[in-house]
C-alpha cells in the first residue's frame, strides 16, 4: 500500500479551513488530526468545486462515545445536519481532540461521499472515546473538506493531515 | 505517512519495571508505540508518564475507556486512577499498538488510542486514554503493580509520526 501525504494544515487563527486535496488519482483518502483546541463544536463539511456543502439536510451523522464513567452514549441526525461532528463535546482551549478518519466515494459522481473517524478527546478531567460517521447526501464529486467551528470561533491549536491511499 | 523509530527495547528476564526516558520531544507531535509478544507471562502492567524532569507521574490523573470483546460478548473497563490501567495487556502472545497524541506538549492533555489482540482470554481490546494534566511528558515507565510479577519477554518499539 502506498500512502501519500497530500496536505497538512495548521488549525489556528481562523474559524474554518478549506482544504482541496481530493482528485481522481486516489479513490480512498484518509486524514489524521491532533491537538485541536478552540471553542464550539468541531465539524467537517465536504467541498464541491471548492465550496462546502452547508445546507441543513446535506448530511446524516451518527456518533457513539464512551468515557471513564459511561459505557456508551449515542446520537445521530438523519438527513438534517449541516455538518458532520468530529467530537462529542465542544472544543476547549485546554483540551486535546485527536484521531484519524477515512473518506470513501469522493470521486464518484453517482454515490454519496461517506466518512468514518475514530477519535479521542482528552480534557483536564475526562476522556471521550468516540466513533463518528457521516455522509454527504448528494451524488456528487467531492474535492476536499472544510474543518470548522460551529460557533465561528477561531481555532487556537491543532493540525490536520490528508493522505491518499493506493 | 512515515514512522521514525526512536527506540526499541527487547525485554530481559525478571525486570520489575521498564523506564523509557527521553522518547517524547519537540521533534514530533504524535507517536506510535508497538508492544509485541506480551512483555510477560502474568497480566499485570500499568504505564505512567515521566514528566519534563523525568519524574514518574503517579497522580490520580489517568482516565480510561476500554472495550474488550471475546467469544462471550463485550466488556467495558473504565477508570480514573494513578496509571494507564491496562493500556498494554501483559501476557505472552499479546500484541498491541497505541497512538499517543501530543505527550510532549505542555498545553495539551496527553491522549491515546490503543488496539490489542490478547492471547490471554482470547480477546480484542480497543480503548482510549487520557492524562488530564497540562504538562510536558518526556517518557513512559512500565510498572507491575505486584512486584513479584516480572517483565520477561517481547519487544517495545517507539516511533515518531513524521508526516
Amino acid at each position: 500500500m502506498d500512502i501519500k501525504l497530500l496536505n497538512t494544515t495548521s488549525l489556528s487563527g481562523a474559524s474554518s479551513f478549506s482544504i482541496t486535496a481530493f482528485t481522481d488519482e486516489y479513490t480512498l483518502y484518509g486524514f489524521t488530526y491532533s491537538g485541536v483546541q478552540g471553542s464550539g463544536s468541531l465539524g467537517l463539511r465536504f467541498n464541491e468545486n471548492g465550496t462546502p456543502a452547508s445546507t441543513a439536510g446535506d448530511y446524516s451523522e451518527f456518533r457513539r462515545v464512551g468515557t471513564e464513567g459511561t459505557e456508551w452514549v449515542d446520537n445521530h441526525q438523519n438527513s438534517t445536519a449541516d455538518y458532520i461532528p468530529l467530537s462529542w463535546i465542544s472544543m476547549q482551549s485546554n483540551a486535546n481532540i485527536s484521531g484519524f478518519g477515512y473518506v470513501y466515494g469522493s470521486q464518484n459522481s453517482n454515490r454519496f461521499t461517506t466518512m468514518f473517524i475514530k477519535g479521542v478527546q482528552g480534557t483536564t478531567s475526562s476522556v471521550y472515546h468516540s466513533y463518528n460517521t457521516g455522509r454527504l447526501e448528494k451524488n456528487s464529486v467531492v474535492d476536499g473538506i472544510t474543518i470548522l467551528s460551529s460557533t465561528s470561533s477561531n481555532f487556537t491549536n491543532g493540525k490536520i493531515s490528508i493522505y491518499g491511499y493506493k | 505517512m512515515k514512522l521514525v523509530e526512536i527506540k526499541k527495547i527487547v525485554l530481559q528476564p525478571n525486570v520489575t519495571s521498564v523506564t523509557i526516558d527521553n522518547i517524547f520531544s519537540a521533534d514530533y507531535d504524535d507517536y506510535v508505540i508497538m508492544v509485541d509478544y506480551g512483555m510477560g507471562d502474568v497480566p499485570n502492567n500499568r504505564p505512567r508518564f515521566l514528566d519534563a524532569s523525568g519524574n514518574e507521574d503517579s497522580g490520580n490523573e489517568y482516565q480510561l475507556h476500554q472495550i474488550r470483546a471475546n467469544n462471550t460478548g463485550q466488556l467495558f473497563q473504565r477508570s480514573d486512577t494513578n496509571s494507564m490501567s491496562d493500556m498494554f495487556w501483559k501476557y505472552v502472545g499479546n500484541h498491541q499498538i497505541a497512538y499517543f497524541y501530543r505527550p510532549f506538549s505542555a498545553s495539551h492533555p496527553s491522549s491515546a488510542l490503543v488496539w490489542g489482540i490478547q492471547s490471554y482470554g482470547n480477546s480484542y481490546t480497543e480503548h482510549a486514554h487520557n492524562h488530564d494534566s497540562l504538562q510536558s511528558n518526556r517518557g513512559i515507565k512500565f510498572i507491575v503493580y505486584n512486584g513479584s510479577v516480572y517483565y520477561n519477554t517481547g519487544t517495545i518499539k517507539i516511533y515518531g509520526v513524521a508526516e
